[in-house]
């Protein structure tokens, strides 16, 4: 059956079974997924997969099911479950659907990709790094992927989307007779296939470090310094901020800045934005998962809080007003300096591509261990370092920016500078 | 689907082809601050093929799991196995086979236990947190089942039926303490579905309790000294260290791509008190967390002994790291969903338990740290690792001293096990084990405490 009819006839199913609100998300993907394992072309996968999210509201209660059969049976029967986990339900004046808004249909990326290209790249990649880095050791990963949706409502929402984009991930390391670095990795997705993967996102550079990353040494001693973290490195920093602080954290009651909209609560350097329209963000759907059209908004503007990241369900929990959802596509605005130049202007500190940490706590305490790091001494790259870790607070952190590169990195889900934070404790084993 | 029918549908000149048809179902029910505010079930399902023709692999799944998407599913595996053939120009390999078949299917024996039934389970637990602790700015109640059921055929001759199921319970409690929100966790259940696992909310009461009192604990707790002390690392933090930072490296994909563990096969490499184990299925005649009697690749499963007596002897293999390195099976391969390729995975990890007493190893510290509870843990090709700790306490002079605020320990692990002194004589299982290494998949890690040294990150 058509899939846009299935939807519309799915929808009607649930209303005229009772329900107050109901919501529907059909999904399927394509993936053409190359293997590159120990170093060698390995695995060659086709992937096909198709996904049915029902949701119900009625008497203000709430229950959702996922089904990946599209049979009759299957969807009728996953209907009737959900009638039956209504009725066990609690009310929650929190429960509701997206409002109307315009039909439309996005369409993002790259529909009709080049397979051929999509190996000949992942083949360029392997042949350049066993040729100028024979000490690698290296899987990697390119796939094309694509996706469909089609998501609506009983308010009459509308939606489809088709999205196509490229992802590659590998991971490596290096071997020097019985000396090996740690591993790194890289994982990004592109709109394009238009440039040979080592010359995107710094993956020669991080493996060019990785082949200098067999002889590491500690610190000499502990002291307080400035960190520069690439921009791999500072993601999860970003995350625990955007999750614990201004996103979800404020429902559950473990968010520093639950009533500062419009206060300036982070470092006047830091301009977060959220683009999931941007043709950059090419892995970034345009329908949000509480059935919103997505919009680009300026998050946190200088320091300042503009939004909170909440979607439906939380707004309403939390008595707020829901204005860009939970979020998608992040962008943190760049800076002017070269990175190379931020590294010049450190008198003793590090250079972070990676960290391994544990969450920080909801006052945002965190320790963590420095990987694929160097010990940087006036103004220059001294040596690789092991066993050293790095203690902080992450808030406290977004408040000590000191500068911010030019050079950014673009994931396809975000985008991001080099950033440089000062006053960080830096301990050895 | 029998082999018969796979044998007919598979034509001259693929080495070895695997068919495998799965169901991944999950149920989250989940109550915050007194709602049932998370209410959903899921259930995926589809068919994988995958043949390995000339040293390459060919992978292809689908939804559909129709007799004519099978034969299809079959032909595009094969075709993909061709075409990167073209590329790859490898020499012939053969796969080596220790194949085995049978039926696992882990169904609870019990009345099955409706959802009525479970929300309410649920709600007497909060009920009991709200009545107990009206302090808390927060409380979580969730739920979580996953069932994994498979049948996997392969050319080999294996046939394998398995439903592996798994049925957790996480509470997590917020409090507010000068301004600043404080939060605790723990989660209870394991292998078996909801029955198997869930009886009566009373049977948990004192292990909620112990929750809040921990949580209380963190009111006063004071940062750790950065270094490296002596440290009595709970079976909790024993078990994640077993496998993220051992386990790992001694995966075969890791040893071929670098790891260090390939360095050591056969030398001393920790403490002769040392004994771990990749088990299977079975330990001291119990299932373990994630039991595997038969891999995805139609292997039979065995322990796989790493350490022996502080001696490193032996890696874990899927049929593929197996042929390159010329080792034995172990029957480690395994995958996550319908679309996905079996990987090396570990099984249920775990150091064999020595002869000390818990308290006797915290007597034995004079300046140290008791470690409990990880949050997250991540280890390296190097086994350097690092682990965040939400709970511990401090030890001066052989006693328990003030709660420490979450932590990382960090360190090199063929380093840390030369330090190990003590083991203790208990053995846990974690219940929740997920690992991510490309698929998530359930794993089980556990074992003793253990006395050790270990780099603190503190102020």
């Amino acid at each position: 059956m058509d899939k846009r009819k299935l939807t519309q006839q799915t929808l009607k199913r649930m209303m005229d079974l009772g329900a107050d609100k109901a919501s529907i998300r059909l999904s399927a993907s394509d993936t053409q997924e190359f293997n590159v394992v120990y170093r060698e072309l390995n695995l060659l996968r086709s992937i096909s997969t198709q996904s049915m999210g029902l949701s119900v509201i009625k008497d203000q209660k709430s229950a959702s099911v996922n089904v990946n059969q599209l049979d009759d049976q299957t969807i009728n029967g996953a209907i009737d479950e959900l009638f039956q986990s209504i009725e066990t339900a609690d009310a929650d004046p929190a429960y509701d659907i997206s409002p109307h808004q315009p039909p439309s249909v996005f369409e993002k990326g790259t529909l009709k990709p080049d397979v051929d290209l999509v190996c000949d790249r992942l083949v360029e990649y392997a042949r350049q790094c066993k040729k100028d880095y024979p000490s690698v050791q290296f899987d990697a990963t390119m796939s094309h992927h694509k996706q469909h949706v089609l998501f609506a409502n009983s308010n009459g929402v509308d939606l489809e989307e088709n999205l196509g984009y490229y992802d590659f991930m590998s991971m490596f390391s290096a071997k020097d007779g019985n000396k090996m670095s740690s591993f790194n990795f890289t994982t990004f997705s592109a709109a394009d296939l238009d440039k040979p993967v080592m010359d995107m996102n710094f993956t020669g550079e991080l493996i060019r470090q990785i082949t200098e990353q067999t002889s590491t040494r500690p610190i000499a001693e502990n002291f307080t310094g400035d960190v520069i973290f690439m921009p791999f490195g500072f993601m999860e920093f970003l995350f625990e901020i955007v999750g614990n602080h201004i996103g979800n954290g404020v429902m559950m009651k473990t968010s520093r800045f639950p009533d500062h909209l419009g206060q300036k609560i982070l470092d006047d350097k830091l301009t977060l934005r959220i683009m999931p329209c941007s043709p950059e963000m090419c892995s970034e759907s345009r329908i949000t998962t509480d059935g919103y059209i997505a919009e680009d908004a300026t998050i946190i503007d200088h320091g300042i809080l503009r939004h909170y990241l909440l979607n439906l369900f939380a707004a309403n929990k939390t008595g707020k007003q829901r204005t860009v959802g939970s979020g998608n596509g992040f962008v943190i605005d760049p800076g002017t300096t070269p990175w190379r130049d931020m590294i010049a202007s450190v008198k003793r500190g590090i250079l972070c591509p990676r960290v391994s940490q544990g969450s920080p706590n909801p006052n945002g305490d965190f320790s963590a261990v420095l990987k694929n790091s160097y010990y940087i001494e006036d103004g220059r790259i001294a040596y690789p370092i092991s066993e050293t870790m790095m203690s902080g607070n992450v808030i406290e952190m977004f408040n000590q920016m000191i500068d911010l590169s030019a050079e950014t990195i673009n994931t396809g889900w975000m985008k991001a500078p080099f950033i440089k934070i000062e006053d960080l404790f830096i301990s050895k084993k | 689907m029998d082999s018969l029918r796979l044998k007919e549908l598979l034509p001259a000149g693929s080495d070895y082809l695997e068919l495998k048809v799965q169901q991944n179902r999950s149920r989250q029910l989940g109550f915050l601050n007194g709602t049932l505010n998370f209410n959903s079930k899921s259930a995926s399902s589809g068919i994988m093929a995958r043949s390995f023709q000339n040293g390459v692999w060919g992978l292809t799944s689908s939804p559909d799991i129709s007799d004519d998407s099978m034969r299809r599913t079959i032909k595009r595996a094969i075709a993909n196995a061709q075409t990167l053939h073209q590329r790859a120009r490898k020499a012939e390999v053969m796969l080596p086979s220790n194949s085995a078949s049978g039926e696992y299917l882990f169904f609870t024996k019990k009345n099955a236990a409706s959802t009525q039934e479970r929300i309410e389970y649920l709600r007497e637990i909060d009920n009991y947190i709200k009545d107990k602790y009206p302090d808390l700015s927060t409380r979580i109640v969730n739920s979580s089942v996953l069932e994994m059921e498979k049948h996997i055929i392969t050319s080999d001759g294996a046939e394998i039926r398995s439903m592996t199921p798994r049925t957790i319970m996480y509470v997590m409690m917020v409090c507010l303490h000068e301004g600043t929100p404080l939060q605790h966790y723990d989660v209870f259940g394991g292998f078996g579905q909801w029955e198997d696992n869930f009886a009566d909310p009373s049977d948990l009461y004192e292990k909620i309790d112990l929750v809040y009192q921990q949580l209380m604990d963190k009111k006063e707790a004071v940062f750790a000294h950065a270094g490296t002390f002596d440290c009595v690392l709970d079976s909790r933090l024993a078990g994640i260290l077993s496998h993220e930072a051992i386990g790992h490296t001694t995966e075969a994909d890791f040893v071929i791509n670098g790891s260090i563990a390939g360095e050591y096969l056969g030398q001393e490499v920790a403490s002769p008190l040392v004994t771990l184990i990749d088990v299977a299925h079975t330990w001291d005649d119990q299932l373990c967390p994630v039991p595997v009697f038969i891999d995805d690749e139609g292997v039979l499963a065995e322990d796989c002994v790493v350490i022996e007596d502080g001696i490193l002897r032996r890696y874990m293999h899927n049929k593929e790291s197996a042929q390159l390195m010329g080792h034995a099976l172990t029957g480690n391969a395994r995958a996550y969903t319908y679309t996905d390729e079996p990987l090396i995975r570990m099984r249920n990890t775990m150091i064999v338990p020595g002869k000390s007493k818990l308290d006797e190893m915290i007597a034995s510290i004079e300046d140290g740290y008791y470690l409990i509870e990880p949050s997250n843990g991540q280890a390296d090709s190097t086994s350097e690792f690092m682990f965040g700790v939400t709970l511990g306490y401090e030890i001066k002079n052989g006693k328990l001293g003030k709660a420490i605020k979450e932590t990382t320990i960090s360190g090199v692990a063929f380093d840390l096990l030369k330090t190990i002194t003590m083991i203790s004589d208990d053995i846990y299982w974690s219940c929740a084990g997920m690992c991510g290494k490309k698929q998530m998949i359930p794993v089980g890690m556990g074992g003793p405490a253990i006395k050790c040294r270990v780099n603190i990150g503190g102020k």
